[in-house]
């Protein structure tokens, strides 16, 4: 009876958010054209529907005393010859409850402010699109059992992300940014699809608790060697330090801050944001494996959060501020897993997450905000230059200054480091062909020659 | 602009070398010509209107547009597309269009063109239908795919298509296939048979289309009218055009990153190194230190910088050899010089702004900051163009970057002769040309119709069209002023009683609303208008502000300081509720800034999770909310308060004796005023002066919803000193000396009218006397009522509000608008004005103006024989109305290049304005959402005088002849004794015909907007003889809104 | 073995030359474009069926229906696991892209080889190793060339490469005929024949005649000739039962390497259609590297990334070709601004591209996963590399859809909606992309099954030789036509 409604109530809470894709990218394909009211009533019934049976859930499991509740879907596709499994299992524990509920809290009030925030705004539609990918992709992975499952729903908010960020598409900066942001995604997410095969090698398949052998989060222990959780856990971290802005990725997210303010909110500021340390915190166990792994992991978290402390300290827009102090938290609680401080990490987020909501939403307010202090205060109180940071000496202010205004120089080693070799590499290689395809041919080989960058010149179309 | 900036720059010959470093003078005169060019907007937190092409204003409009647009790439006017919606809801009448293009076209109308045309009749044609237009492989696309050839064009008339199929069905008939031209015989070859009569109408309708589409381009291709399209590119163009869009991006990059962390007012918590020192050394200092990684095309930045920094720097030396080594020659300098500020116009003029002007409460930059700044950015440009070029330059100076422009420039032709032949396809549908008379024309007369075709283009077209836009409306306006001053002229017959009460409220369009309201709520009630400020140029500071501030039109330096203090009983409550608030703000700005940094961060993120209560709450449900903050709020707000206004010392200042006004220079104001007003005699008992400003939450532009006489400030202050200074018997004494009695019993009362929320709040009633308490009451009733009102009709215009709701809840919902983060369009602040009307309250009370109206009293019988009154009123009146709506109409014709774009995605940075996204130029101009419903047009001058003073004031007052004769306004004026409108044309005053001799009459405003979301036509409301509606007048429980303070 | 209850086989073969008749006689655009639509929808119906037929029958292979054995020798004809979902495939992939077609393009694409091509496509999905197939390999190269020529470009690559397959193939296939068992020249013909699949698989550095192709042929015909992945076919029937081992693996890993210095060049391209060419050769070499890792794990991804990719790349390029027929060739240089205009393609060119690099939910992800699974299995490290090119891959995909449909507006601004007939195809692939993505068990099944089959024959015939089933050797009598089942 009680299993049942565990299930019941589990596959309501995963099935909402999926509808509601479904319906609104079924909606956007052919073509129908649904008003602004039903767009935002439909998405916070389905939030609400998400979030109703969650709560449900916990109280159940308040009630029952159960600690986890596993909801199997069976497997999406299975070769049993080959030990091969692709499952779909949901678990409902002590880490997916609170980011769940957290998730469906504030996509839920983001919704709201969206509705009247994007009043007549032309791409209303998409932006409503693109905000249940992005909430069944965090539901999803939030309640993922698996790594595989978990991948589906990484994908699903990485591809949401950039395509928000790129969201006002008539100017280039988003759309430039919101590529910057997928091409980052998409190679911490080839970490992570790696580090899923390599489970599936370790231990045969993707399900979390078959990594940890015993034990519900976060009490389970690693059923694998400390060398193999090593490399599991760094490919990991890699995916979880692409998806958190982490070193040596954290460019992104300032650059991020592109879209409509509450997509920036949500979506950088509070919940995709965490998702990478939400990953480390689901294998918390690999990393009790391997003390090395659990160094690598505080020695990242200390990086980031030191290059975040100064990089914020140093932006001078609000959302750039904000952007950078979220590198920062999210910093702190990645040392927070490494030092093993699971709990504590876990409300971190939660208070982070509510709180960079808050500020984000109203960063428009700020010169209001300022007003308002400076009344109360009284004149003089704007920066305060002085602290332990005054006590430096010039040379290492100033340099430190520099750090912070190229943003920790992290972007400038990718472009300068991985980017500009890689386009010398292969537009050498293209010029190569290019001049085989001439010698060998009669004619010039590409038609494009001479009327080069030109949008309308008149090919051979067709 | 001069014309010598107007003409094309031609591009380098190569054979002519740089002609060497430009002299220092040459680079100030660039400089000094490109300033002239930047926007004028300073810090967005007093915000104040201006014309967005100030710097054009010299020119007439219609040809300062098009200099904009060369020069700020915006556009003049809207886009066709909207006129044509326009014309199809008939807010464009094609009668206006014909009268407009006759008189444009004046002796050249009837010209014929293509022997079976006049010009007038192609131009017509041209502005009645929808021109499409494509590019080729769209065309093509469109020729194959869409119905273009099957469907004749969607504005053809039945008859005319008919005519037009069977005209050419019988022309082919009644001749034998010899002679049929060529060209009808291979399109007949495709048929199976060659009897038109024979086929189905589809196919008859699609065959007349192609033949006539390959008539037409058999025409225009014989005509070949190719001649090479001059491209209008500029030297500093073709260099980016050559070095890639990308060169042009990595240095704004940079520079928007500095120039914001430069600016910064305090919103970073680390100032930049070495600020003090100026721009270019504080840059220098940043950027010659040696880093891990650095960016590939600033290595050899660093050298440069060294120097730069070792040795006495001097910006014209720099950007003299920067330019020379551009290749920039000295005929090119000036252009280049103001492209390059121009590049990022928002980051150049606010440096500018801050450099010149100095801003009360913010950093201001030393002189010479913009040329440093120029000299910085031409730098970066060199080195950026040089990496850019490197592989073709080969790592040669930038001296070859001549050859490489003058490459770029010479291959930009553009086919367009398909293109053209589509034009004419559609216009002789649409003219029921056929195709028999287009194949008899000559190549000449071809080639004279392309031309006519191109002269007549997109801009043309528009601009006409947008004549004919404001000409409906100004026509719309003057026939109900006309009728409606003959109306009350009938009225009016009785003799003047004293009026119960008389409120004067600011000029604003937004208080036209209003003041109807309460004219119509207490008919007893007399209304009018002075600028907001009341002639009370003050610098204010309230009793919980840090700053002084300015709240006077921002062309007038203040000279008085007055103060809020608290009322001297309240002194010592006072203080330990300002204790409670610096403790409160400490705490607020060690949350709000600590949560950004490492340690403060951890703290408040730990706890973060209570911020989740608040901001549920605050976006649930917004207005209960700020109740609750409200109410707790008690606890720190200021007890009672009076203004310090009077001055004991001579002269005006800061401290504390030196606060204030003397006695005469009160009574001088107090003069001022009531004559500006006409309020000379027959004074009521109690006299409200109301000022306004607007709250909003989540809004950075919130000052420029405020007073625009007040400088973006809040008019309140101006109101309760004006009230306390003409309520001061010894000010009396003085004014009656002046020949002005004050009655007694006579009081004045200050207010505060915020415009967004819909409150009213009075100032100082403790010391209201006994006597008039009562009459305070039903004034306070009757303001009550028409708030509700105002509301009302107000949100009619939100369609986020549904339309049916009653005039309380639409107070509530104003009122929650104002507490909304979510919300981005709080008001619409002066979106949808469109005229001034200038003159007694008598000739246009009652008369429905839609909140389009700024309203200005005044009374020429009070006014002396050269109009001193007038044209003091005029002066600012003029300038400040057109300058509001001119910033409107660029805002609204082009929101991205004059405006701010959409406010969603903008992000406050420096404290000084916003940029949109994470990073872009500064955005000076109003957002998409502020001017969604406007209705860009310049805006109307009503004015109640003669000719002969209007035109002698014109003539007297550079600062309104500018914007008289150049069209930037359009001005009439008006004999209220006959009605008689004459308008200004070309420098005379002519009489205006009225076209329509009636108005729409209701008996109250609600009956004429009710449900009605759109623009809305003139009407006059009849005087209401009993109380109307009674079932929406708000309970008189529900005056919150009405505090003392 | 079993035989198919109607003559599916020959009839899809048949039709498309019917319908090449028909279209060459009729001179209008219109009707022959209905004409060969309806062709061609007939052919998938057919082909439809073979597989419906197929799957009832539950054996591996299959011979066709003998009713037109006069026309064709008997056993000519026959499709196993493998072929028989191939052939509703090549005919759907044929049927979007004449749908898809516009009036504008057709004097450009003619329809009528594109039917005879299909013809000559069919007929190879249903042939096994042997001469037929080698033949109508080597003819199937005509068509392009002979378009090429009709517009006057240099066909000189084009011609260079092809006959260089055509002459590798057909030596190959001698050699293997003729060459005795344990000779020292045993390897030549696996190695002639491998040389020459991969060649038509545009294997790197053989790949200009590829990108040739795109520059110079219409688009539509470079599609039809490169998503149904012949040369993988071409591997799998000549190559793949004959090569050893470590011979295939290798093979894996020039694909492996293939595929990434297509990504590569893919995402430094800044021609549309180039780029499209470098995904479409990324992807058809992850499938190749697939069908050589010779695991049942990694053959079973190939099969299923085989589906997808043909699926997907096929929407995908026919979004790109509306979008040209629009606009004219599309630079990636600027930012084109289309979203306005075309709203729909939009959505369709996104979720084609995501399918094609195999995003969760669409029908390529499981496949793309158990690929990778198979690779990293034989190769830790080179598996990697997969993993590596489809990442890439995904960078280029959104990379395009934001040049070509985001960016400032133009201002003529006419809306150029899709037509019913392209929303039509590419919905029907949607569909199925998506539907394949969301239920994903069935297929996998039964491309887990082909694998499983396909791999026991091969270890049954090498067990059959143990004398030669440790060093490399071709020995086969009973080689064209694997009857012992």
């Amino acid at each position: 009876m009680i299993d049942l409604a565990f299930q019941t109530l589990g596959i309501v809470t995963v099935a909402s958010p999926v509808l509601l894709l479904f319906v609104l990218g079924f909606s956007a394909l052919v073509g129908f054209k649904l008003n602004e009211g039903v767009v935002a009533r439909v998405t916070q019934c389905s939030v609400l529907v998400s979030l109703v049976p969650a709560l449900s859930i916990l109280v159940l499991m308040l009630a029952v005393g159960t600690r986890y509740v596993p909801i199997e879907l069976g497997n999406w596709v299975t070769i049993p010859e080959q030990e091969f499994h692709f499952h779909l299992k949901f678990v409902f524990d002590r880490l997916s409850v609170p980011f769940l509920i957290l998730s469906c809290i504030l996509c839920g009030v983001v919704s709201v402010f969206t509705r009247r925030y994007l009043h007549r705004e032309e791409g209303y539609l998409r932006f409503f699109l693109f905000y249940a990918l992005f909430f069944a992709g965090m539901v999803i992975s939030s309640l993922a059992a698996t790594i595989e499952t978990l991948f589906v729903g990484w994908e699903m908010v990485g591809l949401s992300s950039a395509l928000l960020v790129a969201y006002f598409h008539e100017r280039e900066k988003p759309v430039r940014n919101g590529q910057r942001v997928w091409s980052i995604y998409r190679l911490s997410d080839a970490a992570f699809l790696i580090a899923a095969i390599t489970m599936h090698h370790l231990t045969g398949e993707g399900d979390f608790g078959g990594l940890m052998s015993s034990g519900v989060w976060p009490e389970g222990t690693a059923a694998v060697t400390s060398a193999q959780a090593l490399l599991v856990g760094t490919l990991l971290l890699i995916a979880a330090a692409g998806k958190s802005g982490l070193f040596p990725f954290s460019g992104w997210l300032p650059r991020a801050m592109e879209g409509p303010t509450p997509s920036s909110a949500i979506f950088y500021g509070a919940l995709s944001v965490h998702l990478g340390a939400y990953l480390l915190l689901r294998v918390s166990p690999l990393l009790e494996a391997s003390l090395v792994l659990q160094v690598l992991v505080v020695s990242l978290g200390i990086v980031s959060a030191c290059l975040g402390g100064i990089m914020s300290r140093v932006q001078s827009d609000i959302k750039g501020s904000l952007a950078c102090a979220s590198v920062t938290q999210v910093g702190i609680i990645v040392i927070e897993i490494g030092l093993g401080f699971e709990y504590l990490a876990l409300i971190h987020i939660v208070g982070h997450a509510c709180l960079r909501t808050l500020q984000l939403l109203r960063a428009p307010s700020l010169l209001r905000d300022y007003d308002s202090v400076e009344n109360a205060v009284g004149p003089g109180l704007r920066q305060d230059n002085g602290s332990l940071f005054g006590l430096c000496p010039v040379g290492i202010q100033e340099w430190c200054y520099r750090c912070g205004f190229d943003r920790g120089f992290m972007d400038l080693a990718l472009d300068e480091w991985i980017v500009r070799p890689f386009q010398a590499l292969f537009g050498g290689f293209d010029r190569l062909e290019r001049r085989v395809s001439n010698w060998l041919s009669s004619e010039p080989c590409r038609d494009v020659d001479g009327s080069e960058k030109r949008p309308d010149s008149i090919g051979r179309a067709a | 602009m001069s014309d010598t900036n107007a003409q094309v720059f031609p591009l380098r010959d190569s054979a002519v070398p740089g002609t060497g470093e430009l002299s220092d003078d040459d680079v100030r005169r660039a400089v000094a010509h490109a300033v002239h060019y930047l926007p004028t907007q300073g810090p967005i937190s007093v915000f104040v209107h201006h014309n967005t092409l100030h710097s054009l204003e010299d020119l007439p409009f219609e040809e300062a547009v098009l200099q904009g647009q060369e020069i700020y790439g915006g556009e003049p006017y809207l886009s066709e597309h909207r006129y044509r919606e326009e014309l199809q809801a008939g807010r464009i009448r094609l009668d206006d269009l014909r009268q407009i293009l006759m008189d444009d076209l004046g002796d050249r109308a009837d010209d014929l063109i293509a022997s079976f045309g006049t010009r007038y009749m192609v131009r017509f044609a041209m502005l009645r239908m929808t021109l499409h237009s494509a590019t080729d492989a769209e065309l093509r696309w469109l020729l194959a795919e869409s119905e273009l050839l099957k469907l004749f064009h969607e504005e053809v008339s039945p008859q005319r298509r008919e005519q037009i199929i069977s005209h050419t069905s019988n022309w082919i008939r009644q001749r034998t296939a010899e002679e049929w031209p060529p060209v009808v015989r291979s399109l007949l070859a495709e048929y199976r048979s060659s009897d038109p009569a024979r086929w189905s109408p589809a196919e008859q309708e699609a065959f007349t289309l192609r033949l006539l589409w390959r008539v037409c381009h058999q025409g225009v291709h014989a005509a070949d009218p190719a001649q090479p399209e001059h491209q209008a590119r500029s030297y500093r163009e073709s260099v980016f055009a050559a070095a890639g869009n990308e060169a042009e991006l990595r240095v704004n990059d940079l520079l928007i990153r500095f120039c914001s962390a430069f600016l910064d007012q305090g919103l970073a918590s680390w100032t930049i190194p070495r600020r003090q020192e100026g721009f270019a050394a504080s840059f220098a200092r940043m950027f010659s230190r040696r880093v891990p990684v650095d960016h590939s095309w600033l290595r050899g930045l660093r050298k440069d910088l060294a120097r730069l920094r070792d040795e006495e720097f001097n910006p014209l030396d720099s950007i003299g050899s920067s330019l020379a080594s551009l290749g920039v020659g000295q005929a090119e300098a000036d252009r280049f010089v103001t492209q390059t500020l121009l590049s990022m116009r928002g980051w150049a003029g606010m440096i500018w702004q801050l450099e010149t002007s100095s801003l009360s409460g913010s950093r201001s930059l030393a002189e010479g900051t913009l040329l440093e700044f120029l000299a910085i950015r031409l730098l970066l440009e060199r080195h950026s163009i040089q990496h850019a070029l490197r592989r073709e330059a080969g790592g040669r100076p930038l001296s070859v970057i001549a050859d490489h422009v003058q490459r770029d420039g010479s291959s930009s032709q553009l086919h367009r002769i398909d293109q053209r032949a589509y034009t004419v396809f559609q216009i002789s549908q649409v003219c029921g040309w056929t195709f028999d008379q287009l194949l008899q024309m000559s190549q000449k007369q071809w080639r004279c119709l392309i031309e006519e075709l191109d002269e007549f283009n997109s801009v043309e077209r528009r601009r006409i069209l947008h004549l004919g836009y404001e000409r409906r409306y100004a026509h719309a306006a003057l026939d109900a002023i006309a009728v409606q001053t003959r109306r009350r002229r009938e009225l009016m017959r009785q003799p003047p009683v004293r009026s119960a009460f008389h409120a004067v409220f600011c000029i604003d369009d937004r208080e036209e609303s209003f003041r109807r309201h309460l004219e119509e709520v207490d008919p007893e009630c007399v209304t009018s208008s002075a600028a907001g400020f009341f002639a009370v140029a003050m610098n204010y500071r309230g009793a919980e502000q840090a700053h002084y501030r300015p709240l006077c039109p921002n062309v007038i330096k203040p000279q008085h300081f007055v103060r809020e203090e608290p009322l001297f009983s309240t002194i010592d409550a006072s203080e330990r509720r300002a204790g409670r608030r610096r403790t409160l703000g400490m705490l607020a700005h060690h949350v709000n800034s600590g949560s950004r940094t490492l340690v403060g961060g951890w703290i408040t993120g730990i706890l973060g999770a209570v911020h989740a209560v608040p901001m549920v709450a605050r976006i649930m449900a917004p207005l209960l909310t700020s109740q609750i903050r409200e109410s707790l709020n008690t606890w720190v707000r200021t007890p009672p308060t009076e203004l310090h206004l009077e001055r004991t010392a001579d002269e005006p200042g800061e401290s504390p004796e030196s606060l204030g006004y003397s006695l005469p220079e009160m009574a001088a104001t107090v003069v001022r005023v009531l004559q500006d007003i006409g309020l000379v005699e027959n004074l009521p008992r109690m006299i409200l002066f109301c000022g306004h400003g607007s709250s909003s939450l989540n809004n950075p532009h919130e000052s420029a919803y405020n007073c625009g006489a007040c400088s973006g400030g809040r008019g309140g202050p101006n109101a309760r000193a004006f009230a306390m200074m003409a309520n001061d018997p010894r000010v009396r004494g003085l004014v009656a000396e002046a020949g002005l009695v004050i009655p007694e019993d006579v009081h004045f009362l200050g207010g505060y009218h915020n415009t967004c929320n819909d409150r009213v709040e009075y100032y100082d009633l403790d010391r209201l006397p006994r006597s008039h308490r009562a009459l305070f009451r039903r004034i306070e009733g009757s303001i009550n009522e028409a708030r509700a009102r105002n509301a009302h009709e107000r949100v009619r215009r939100f369609e986020s509000a549904p339309v049916e709701l009653t005039p309380s809840e639409a107070l509530e919902h104003v009122e929650q608008r104002a507490e909304d983060l979510s919300q981005a369009r709080p008001e619409y602040n002066h979106a949808t004005n469109a005229l001034v009307i200038v003159g007694r309250r008598e000739w246009s009370r009652g008369l429905f103006l839609d909140r389009r109206a700024f309203l200005t009293s005044y009374d020429s019988r009070v006014d002396d024989e050269e109009s001193t009154i007038l044209s003091r009123i005029l002066a600012a009146a003029i300038p400040v109305c057109a300058g509001i709506s001119l910033e409107y109409y660029f805002s609204t014709v082009d929101s991205e290049r004059y405006g701010c774009g959409s406010k969603l995605p903008h992000n406050i940075v420096s404290l000084l304005g916003v940029m949109t996204g994470a990073s872009s130029d500064l955005r000076p101009g109003l957002s998409e959402q502020m001017v969604e419903i406007h209705e860009p047009m310049r805006i109307l001058c009503v004015i109640e005088t003669s000719p002969q003073k209007m035109l002698s004031i014109i003539e007297s007052n550079p600062g309104i002849a500018r914007l008289v004769i150049g069209r930037w306004v359009q001005l009439a004026v008006l004999d209220p004794a006959t009605s008689r409108i004459q308008i200004y044309q070309n420098g005379r005053f002519e009489t205006y015909q009225p076209e329509e001799t009636e108005l729409p009459e209701v008996s109250s405003s609600i009956d004429w907007y009710f449900k009605r979301r759109d623009h809305l036509g003139f009407a006059t409301i009849t005087e209401p003889s009993a109380m109307s509606r009674p079932h929406f007048r708000v309970a008189s429980s529900s005056t919150e809104g009405g505090e003392a303070s | 073995m079993s035989e198919l209850h109607l003559p599916w086989l020959e009839l899809s073969i048949l039709v498309p030359l019917v319908g090449a008749a028909c279209v060459a006689r009729v001179r209008q655009i219109e009707t022959s474009l209905r004409i060969a639509v309806a062709f061609c929808a007939i052919t998938l119906e057919l082909a439809c069926g073979e597989f419906v037929d197929f799957l009832t029958l539950g054996t591996f292979e299959a011979h066709d229906h003998f009713l037109f054995n006069v026309l064709f020798p008997s056993e000519v004809f026959v499709v196993d696991e493998l072929s028989a979902i191939l052939l509703p495939l090549g005919a759907l992939i044929h049927l979007v892209v004449v749908m898809s077609t516009l009036k504008t393009k057709a004097p450009r694409f003619s329809l009528t080889w594109s039917l005879i091509s299909e013809s000559l496509l069919l007929a190879m999905f249903s042939c096994r190793a042997s001469w037929t197939l080698v033949v109508l390999l080597v003819v199937s190269v005509i068509p392009p060339f002979l378009e090429i020529q009709n517009r006057k470009r240099c066909t000189r690559i084009y011609v260079l490469h092809m006959s260089l397959f055509a002459g590798l193939l057909l030596t190959g296939w001698i050699l293997l005929n003729a060459a005795p068992d344990d000779s020292p020249l045993a390897l030549l013909p696996g190695a002639l024949l491998s040389a020459a699949a991969l060649l038509r698989a545009g294997i790197v550095p053989l790949h200009l005649w590829l990108t040739d192709l795109y520059e110079k042929a219409a688009f539509g015909t470079s599609i039809l000739f490169c998503t149904p992945l012949v040369g993988a076919y071409a591997m799998m029937r000549l190559v793949l039962p004959i090569a050893p081992e470590w011979a295939l693996q290798s093979i894996a890993i020039l694909s492996i390497v293939t595929a990434l210095y297509a990504a590569g060049m893919a995402l430094v391209q800044i021609e549309a259609r180039r780029k499209f060419c470098y995904l479409c050769l990324c992807q058809s070499s992850l499938v190749l590297a697939g069908l050589e890792l010779v695991t049942p794990i990694g053959l079973t991804g190939a099969l299923c990334v085989w589906l997808s990719v043909g699926l997907s790349l096929t929407g995908f390029g026919i979004t790109l070709r509306c979008i040209e027929a629009r606009i004219g060739k599309v630079s990636l240089a600027d930012y084109h601004g289309l979203y306005r205009q075309m709203p729909t393609l939009a959505g369709f060119f996104l979720l084609t591209g995501l399918a094609s690099i195999g995003f969760p939910a669409t029908v390529g992800f499981v496949g793309m996963e158990l690929l990778i699974e198979g690779a990293v299995d034989v190769y830790p490290l080179i598996g990697t590399m997969v993993v590596l090119a489809a990442a890439m891959n995904g960078i280029v995909v959104l990379l395009a859809y934001f040049r070509i449909f985001t960016g400032c507006q133009q201002p003529t601004n006419i809306p150029m909606h899709a037509r019913p007939a392209e929303r039509v195809a590419v919905l029907l692939l949607t569909l199925l992309l998506l539907g394949g993505g969301l239920y994903p068990h069935p297929g996998v099944a039964l491309r887990y099954h082909a694998a499983r089959e396909l791999t026991l024959q091969r270890d049954r015939r090498n067990l059959s030789i143990p004398h030669t089933s440790n060093h490399p050797s071709i020995e086969d009598h009973d080689l064209p036509t694997l009857e012992h089942h």
